[in-house]
């Protein structure tokens, strides 16, 4: 290997684990299991450690998925594609040390049109494609407010309200810890197949056969479960104490919102789940008629922030990396 | 699991019982000192039962936070739940030691009300103590015991105020007027806390089901 090609790749793989931590950092999956007190934070990091290497070990292997297809009208380059990620880690890694969920597609969107815009001008963008997933992140904290509320409402009248006696509620909190252990465990095994994939994509895609597959998937497993244990705990602490949780009222949130991300999926629908989860907590609150913790604004305004600031990222970021690659 | 929630539910058993053998005890020493007799040894049984419990209680808070509980809330409620009884009987091992040294003869004429408010003092104790146990099963049963808690305790207080009238009335003794007053106090303190328990329960009872 000449000199300069391991420079690239070493430069590669320090992208690829800087996208992947990025990710990682803004993973609030396991939020739920933190507010509600079924798991201490370190089991939580040993839990998500390994679902992280395992679910890319295993998931990751689809690297097919594409950036920019759909929205883009120009030529999507290599260097694009590393602008697009990189600057969608950063977004991700600014937002995750304010301790604050943002969607990453939200992000990887508006790192695409900002780097859209500068290349090729506003006919370069889909702009329907973009109209269609704006109106779906403003419905997906709507869709998770009233399913957590309505679920909430359902669980209470048919079980909670049955129990008798603290032996009894004991017992079923333990079943609906259980259950939601298991759940948010497949769902964080998905995600981090899913979510790594698109770190493994610049490994295996640029560097095509220098890069051992499963080499890349270990370092990108990695680099997503360090982005959880340097700066998801903040993440997912700060979800999971948005309101006050139980493993009921939990179980109330995660597993209708579990069903409805998957039929999201499987139909196409582009549905955030970390706007789903905390639309989700707040109806909840609203259904229990308890408080929220302050500083939502701050969870509106990154929002609001994410698709001009990951643009501006990504235009920033197109020189250098056009001039590497 | 069943083998290790079994434990922590005989150790409260047993703490139970050894509560209700100082208050049981208790109740005899005051039956005494109503007949002038000063019983000396089954103070020191009082003293070495809060001990007894004392250990038993040490016993299941360690469990209590040693096992991983599905509601981590309720272990703080357990928590509070026996170091509230361990108070109240704090409060009757105080009384009997009181009792012991008491150096004066019990005034007759209080004879009735005191009797009265160590039955008070006794019944609200034993319903205490079945209340903290059916709690863990039957929440309406619980609201029972409360009821009759709140009850007692209320006659309880009518006949403190009775007695210290009285005994601020007929004694001419500054110092037994004292002494006497701070051994109805301390009877007192222990039902008042026994209500204060009372009130936490009822207070889990509206918790667990609006949660």
């Amino acid at each position: 290997m000449e000199l300069t090609q391991a420079a690239i790749l070493i430069i590669i793989i320090i992208l690829s684990i800087v996208i992947a931590f990025g990710i990682g950092s803004n993973d609030e999956t396991f939020s739920t299991i933190y507010g509600s007190r079924t798991l201490q934070m370190k089991h939580i990091l040993i839990l998500t450690t390994i679902f992280a290497i395992s679910g890319t070990l295993i998931l990751g292997r689809n690297v097919s998925k594409t950036v920019g297809t759909g929205i883009l009208t120009i030529t999507i380059t290599n260097s694009v594609v590393i602008t697009v990620l990189i600057s969608t880690a950063i977004w991700l890694i600014l937002s995750s040390i304010l301790k604050l969920p943002i969607s990453t597609t939200h992000a990887t969107i508006g790192s695409i049109l900002g780097i859209g815009l500068f290349l090729g001008g506003s006919n370069s963008i889909n702009w329907n494609t973009v109209l269609v997933m704006s109106i779906y992140w403003i419905l997906s904290p709507i869709i998770g407010y009233f399913v957590a509320y309505f679920s909430y409402k359902i669980i209470h009248k048919l079980i909670i309200n049955k129990l008798s006696g603290l032996r009894s509620f004991e017992r079923a909190e333990k079943i609906f810890s259980y259950i939601l252990i298991a759940v948010i465990s497949i769902n964080a095994f998905s995600r981090s197949g899913n979510d790594c994939s698109n770190a493994v994509g610049i490994l295996t895609g640029i560097e095509a056969g220098v890069m051992d597959l499963n080499l890349a998937l270990l370092i990108t497993g990695i680099g997503f479960s360090l982005g959880i244990i340097v700066l998801g705990r903040g993440v997912i602490k700060n979800v999971g104490t948005l309101t006050e949780l139980h493993p009921s009222t939990a179980f109330a949130c995660e597993i209708p919102i579990s069903v409805i991300l998957f039929i999201g999926t499987l139909y196409g629908i582009p549905l955030s789940g970390s706007h789903i989860i905390v639309g989700a907590l707040i109806g909840l609150a609203k259904a229990r008629k308890t408080p929220t913790k302050k500083g939502l604004w701050k969870l509106i305004l990154i929002w609001l922030l994410t698709f001009p600031a990951s643009a501006l990222i990504s235009v920033m970021i197109y020189f250098p990396t056009s001039l590497i690659l | 699991m069943k083998g290790k929630k079994r434990k922590l539910k005989d150790i409260f058993a047993d703490y139970q019982s050894e509560f209700m053998k100082g208050i049981k005890l208790l109740n005899t020493i005051i039956n005494n000192f109503i007949n002038n007799k000063v019983d000396k040894e089954k103070a020191r049984e009082v003293i070495i039962s809060e001990k007894k419990a004392d250990r038993l209680k040490e016993e299941f808070i360690e469990y209590l936070y040693k096992n991983k509980r599905a509601l981590p809330f309720l272990v703080e409620d357990r928590y509070k739940i026996i170091t509230s009884l361990d108070k109240v009987l704090g409060v009757a091992e105080m009384t009997a030691r009181s009792l012991a040294v008491y150096p004066f003869n019990f005034n007759s004429k209080l004879e009735k009300d005191f009797s009265n408010l160590n039955r008070l003092c006794f019944e609200i104790m034993e319903a205490l103590i079945k209340a903290t146990t059916v709690i863990e099963t039957d929440f309406d049963k619980t609201k029972e015991y409360l009821s009759i808690i709140s009850s007692l305790r209320r006659s309880a207080l009518d006949l403190k105020f009775q007695m210290l009238a009285e005994t601020y009335e007929r004694m001419d003794n500054h110092l037994e007027i004292i002494l006497f007053d701070n051994l109805i106090s301390l009877l007192y303190e222990a039902i008042s806390r026994a209500e204060e328990i009372s009130d936490f329960l009822n207070g889990l009872i509206i918790k667990y089901p609006s949660r």
